[in-house]
């Protein structure tokens, strides 16, 4: 068998809401320790994409693999799929029940049945390393939303995930804390973490990026290295970079 | 007028009612709230044969007066071969009457809990199970709480119609006491606020409970 480095494949992959198509054959791949950066207009339907790598959405067409592996959604060992692609979420979902220790031990406890006391070693580092250290014991309710984020990441961390994926992770925050974030993932990045994003920074996704795929109606518009988002060819998204770099 | 002056004879004889009573809510909400829960989980499972008859058969005793569940269950199960006391008989007619309303109470705090929290126990690998008991059910219950502890006050008031199939519980008692000593005024003010020794330290843990909940 041939060397195959590849982490996330998509082959054309389709998906419709009721009668609407969504996603009208896509195409791609993430190699292992990539960062592909997904853009594109609104509902063009990135987090659609995103949320079928993780079987979140189910597809009707084509294949999703991870490592090889098909994502079924109906599968019964989806929830295992599961494990191996962390997501982090726009709105960080962290469980506000939990401190922020306990949101990143939760899923290497409970899920994949690790020793607590090995866990929470791994946790605090973790949490150290996006620079949380004095945050351990907090609920979620007590901290920024930057600070929550960057749990949210120590939280996918914890699952020594084989690729993150990521949709909009800081899009819903305020504009002085979305330094921090990006700063944790462009350590990520330099640590060769395979990473998929969904980002309107782009001036984030032109220095990290490996390859950018450029989603507009449910079909890659235009792809490429970090390069075509200085001279994009496509005018749809000439047109769209045109409008998130200049908002005025 | 003899007013009041006979509290002290009565006490022990509605204190026997008042035991009646508590025993006939604890029992009878413990029943309720595990069936409840059970109702909750089956409605909120997704899948249609099992969220379908239990929606039909909640509507369906949620449409039945206690009263008359109350003799379906004494009376007329009888005839077809289960026997209850009228304690156990009482038990079961409440629980399963409250068990509805406690069921939707329930069921609208599993809804209530943010979509995202169940993307975010998916994302990490949890199983349904799993996410229920770790993500869904600690949240849920603290909406729940509120509404939960309303449905507990209302079951202890309601309590008093099991004395329909003679539990001997404390309206029973006051009614008996009262009928046999002409002394309605004593007896009944003493029923009532034997009652209300109960719901008022109720009310107040419960909002104690809320309050610490709260905090989390
Ligand atoms: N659960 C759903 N049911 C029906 N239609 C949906 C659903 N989720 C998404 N859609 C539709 O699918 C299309 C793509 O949505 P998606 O959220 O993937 O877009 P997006 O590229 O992430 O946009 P945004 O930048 O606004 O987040 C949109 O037209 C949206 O209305
Ligand atoms: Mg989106």
């Amino acid at each position: 068998m041939v060397f195959d480095d590849t982490m996330i494949a998509f082959k054309d992959v389709r998906k419709s809401f009721g009668g609407h198509e969504v996603l009208g054959g896509i195409t791609a791949r993430v190699r292992r320790g990539q960062v592909v950066c997904l853009i594109g207009p609104s509902g063009a339907g990135k987090s659609t994409l995103l949320r079928c790598v993780n079987g979140l959405e189910d597809y009707q067409g084509g294949e999703i693999t991870i490592d090889g592996l098909r994502i079924d959604v109906s599968s019964p060992d989806i929830h295992e799929v599961r494990t191996r692609v962390a997501m982090v979420f726009q709105r960080f979902n962290l469980f506000p029940h939990r401190t922020a220790l306990e949101n990143v031990m939760e899923g290497p406890v409970f899920v994949l049945k690790e020793k607590p006391a090995e866990v929470r070693a791994r946790a605090v580092s973790l949490l150290t390393r996006v620079g949380l250290s004095d945050k351990m014991d907090a609920y979620p309710a007590a901290l920024s939303g930057g600070q929550q984020q960057r749990v949210a990441i120590a939280r996918a961390l914890a699952m020594r995930p084989e690729a993150i994926l990521f949709d909009e992770p800081t899009s819903a925050l305020d504009p002085e804390m979305v330094g921090e974030v990006l700063r944790v993932m462009r350590s990520l990045a330099e640590e060769n973490m395979t990473m998929l994003i969904v980002t309107h920074e782009i001036q984030f996704a032109r220095e990290v990026a490996d390859w950018v795929l450029f989603l507009d109606g449910g079909r890659i518009a235009e792809e490429g290295p970090a390069d075509i988002l200085r001279n994009p060819k496509n005018e749809r998204t000439q047109d769209f970079l045109r409008r998130v770099t200049d908002p005025a | 007028m003899k007013l009041f002056t006979h509290g002290a004879e009565y006490l022990p004889i509605l204190l026997n009612g008042l035991w009646l009573t508590i025993l006939v809510t604890v029992l009878a909400l413990i029943l309720a709230s595990a069936l409840g829960l059970l109702w909750a989980l089956l409605r909120t499972s997704g899948i249609p044969a099992l969220a379908t008859p239990t929606r039909i058969l909640i509507e369906f005793l949620r449409g039945i007066p206690i009263l008359v569940v109350l003799f379906y269950i004494y009376f007329v199960m009888p005839d077809i071969g289960i026997d209850l006391t009228a304690l156990q008989a009482g038990i079961v007619g409440l629980a399963i009457t409250y068990s509805c309303y406690i069921g939707e109470t329930f069921r609208a705090g599993i809804e209530a809990v943010d979509r995202g929290q169940i993307e975010a126990a998916k994302s990490i690998g949890m199983d349904r199970s799993l996410t229920m008991r770790r993500v869904v059910l600690p949240q849920a219950f603290k909406i729940v709480l509120p509404p939960y502890g309303n449905n507990i006050v209302m079951l202890l008031k309601d309590s008093s119609q099991v004395s329909v199939i003679s539990v001997a519980e404390l309206s029973m008692q006051g009614k008996v006491l009262a009928s046999s000593t002409f002394d309605n005024m004593t007896v009944f003010t003493m029923v009532a606020l034997l009652y209300l020794c109960l719901t008022i330290p109720l009310n107040f843990i419960l909002h104690r409970v809320e309050k610490r909940m709260g905090k989390a």
